[in-house]
C-alpha cells in the first residue's frame, strides 16, 4: 500500500465494511507510518460525519403519519391484490383459457350440409340455364362488381366462383365443351401487375395459359386444358 | 397471511419507515410539501404492490426504490429537472457560503444537493443518510457497483468544494 493507493481509496475509507480485512490491514499499516495520509483519512472522516449530520437534519411534519394512513384508507381500490384470494386468480385464469378456447372453436368456418346443398343448387341452375346476365347477377350477389365477357357461350358454363388471390377477390368461370375445358380468371388491373400485352401463351404439361386484354380495367387469364383454345367456347357466329 | 395480517404488517412498515422515507424524499427534491406527497404516494403504491414483496427484510430497500421511481416519474412529468451535465459538475462550484467541514448547515447542504444531477444526488443521499451499502445502492439504481463508487467519489468531491472553506490537504503526494 502506498500514498497513491490511499488517495484513490480515500472516498471509500469511511466505511469499514466495504473493504476486506486484508485491505484494511494494509491501509492501517500505511497510516501508522504516514502522517500525511492519516491526516487525509481523518479529514475525510470528519467531512463524512459533518455531511451525515447535516443530511439527517430534516424536520418531519407532525401530521405526516396520519396523512399517510388517511391516504392509504382512501385508496382501497388500488389494494386489490390484498383482496383477491389465490383460488380466485386460478379460477379466473381457467375461465380465460376456456373463453379463448370456445372463441377459437366457435369462429372456425362451419361445414353445413344445408348451406352446401343450397350452394350446389345455385351452381346447377346457373350453369344449366347459363347466360351472361345470370353470371353478372351471381357475382353481384357475392358482392363482386366485375367484368363478364360477352363473347363466351354461357351454355358451356360448368362452374362459377370467387377466389381470393393475395387478398383480392377474383371472379372465375369454368367452361367445358366435350373433352375441351377452360378456366377464366377475370383479373382487375388495379390490383395486379400485368405484363404489356399481347404476350405469347405459356404452355405447361397439361395446359396453356393465355392473357387477353378485354378492357382498360380488366384482363382475362384463360387456362385451356388439352387441345382447347378460346374459339371452342365462343358463341357460334361470334368467332372473330 | 390473511388480509388483516397483511394490513397489520403494512401499517408496521409505515410506522418504521415513514420518517426515513420523508427525509430521503426531502433531500431528493428539496421541498417539504413535495417530499410529503412523495412519501404518501410511495406508501400508496407500496400498499398496492405489497403482495410482490417476498422478503420483508428487504422492505426498506424496496420502499426507497419505489420512492425514487415516483420521484423520477414526477420529474419527467413536470420537466423541471435542472441538472447540469455530468462533465460540468467540477466546473460549476460556487463558494459563496463556505464553512468548515465540521459545521455544515443543512440548508447549504440542500442547496448543494439541488445543484447535483439526480444520478449523483441519489447515491450520495443513500450513502450518507440511510447507510445503504454500495451493493444496495447499485441494486436500487440498477447500475454496476463500480459506477456507484465512481459517482459517490465525484459527488463527495463536489460537496467538499461547494461547502467547505479548506480544500482537502491532498495537493501533493507524500511519497
Amino acid at each position: 500500500m502506498n500514498c497513491q493507493t490511499i488517495r484513490l481509496l480515500l472516498p471509500y475509507l469511511t466505511r469499514q465494511n466495504e473493504l476486506g480485512a486484508e485491505d484494511w490491514r494494509a491501509i492501517d499499516n500505511h497510516l501508522a507510518t504516514c502522517d500525511t495520509c492519516r491526516a487525509l483519512v481523518e479529514d475525510e472522516r470528519a467531512f463524512d460525519r459533518a455531511i451525515g449530520q447535516a443530511m439527517h437534519t430534516v424536520t418531519i411534519p407532525v401530521n405526516l403519519r396520519e396523512a399517510i394512513n388517511r391516504r392509504l384508507e382512501q385508496e382501497p381500490s388500488r389494494n386489490w391484490r390484498f383482496r383477491v384470494p389465490p383460488w380466485a386468480a386460478v379460477a379466473a385464469t381457467f375461465l380465460l383459457i376456456a373463453l379463448l378456447t370456445w372463441r377459437w372453436y366457435a369462429t372456425r368456418p362451419l361445414i353445413d350440409p344445408t348451406q352446401w346443398a343450397e350452394w350446389e343448387d345455385q351452381q346447377f341452375v346457373l350453369t344449366y340455364n347459363g347466360s351472361r346476365d345470370s353470371v353478372i347477377e351471381f357475382f353481384q350477389s357475392r358482392g363482386l362488381k366485375t367484368f363478364v365477357p360477352a363473347d363466351f357461350d354461357y351454355t358451356l358454363l360448368t362452374r362459377l366462383d370467387v377466389i381470393d388471390i393475395e387478398g383480392t377477390p377474383v371472379a372465375t368461370l369454368a367452361f367445358q365443351k366435350g373433352d375441351h375445358r377452360a378456366k377464366v380468371y377475370v383479373i382487375p388491373r388495379r390490383h395486379f401487375r400485368v405484363p404489356n400485352l399481347p404476350v405469347s401463351p405459356a404452355t405447361g404439361s397439361h395446359c396453356t395459359v393465355e392473357l387477353v386484354e378485354v378492357s382498360r380495367d380488366y384482363v382475362l387469364l384463360i387456362v385451356y386444358f388439352g387441345e382447347a383454345n378460346r374459339q371452342f367456347f365462343f358463341i357460334p357466329g361470334m368467332i372473330g | 397471511m390473511g388480509e388483516v395480517g397483511r394490513n397489520g404488517t403494512f401499517r408496521r412498515l409505515v410506522d418504521e419507515h415513514y420518517a426515513q422515507l420523508y427525509r430521503y424524499a426531502y433531500r431528493l427534491c428539496g421541498r417539504a410539501d413535495v417530499a410529503a406527497d412523495l412519501t404518501q404516494e410511495t406508501f400508496a403504491r407500496a400498499q398496492a404492490q405489497f403482495s410482490q414483496l417476498r422478503d420483508l427484510g428487504r422492505s426498506k430497500s424496496w420502499l426507497f426504490a419505489i420512492l425514487r421511481n415516483v420521484y423520477l416519474q414526477q420529474l419527467r412529468v413536470e420537466r423541471r429537472q435542472r441538472d447540469v451535465p455530468l462533465e460540468l459538475v467540477d466546473l460549476e462550484v460556487a463558494r459563496d457560503e463556505e464553512t468548515n467541514a465540521d459545521e455544515i448547515e443543512p440548508h447549504q447542504l440542500q442547496e448543494a444537493l439541488n445543484e447535483l444531477p439526480e444520478v449523483f444526488r441519489t447515491p450520495l443521499i443513500l450513502f450518507y443518510f440511510e447507510e445503504f451499502s454500495y451493493r444496495d445502492i447499485a441494486d436500487q439504481m440498477n447500475i454496476p457497483i463500480g459506477t456507484v463508487m465512481s459517482r459517490l467519489a465525484r459527488a463527495k468531491s463536489f460537496l467538499r468544494k461547494r461547502l467547505t472553506r479548506t480544500p482537502r490537504p491532498d495537493d501533493e503526494l507524500c511519497r
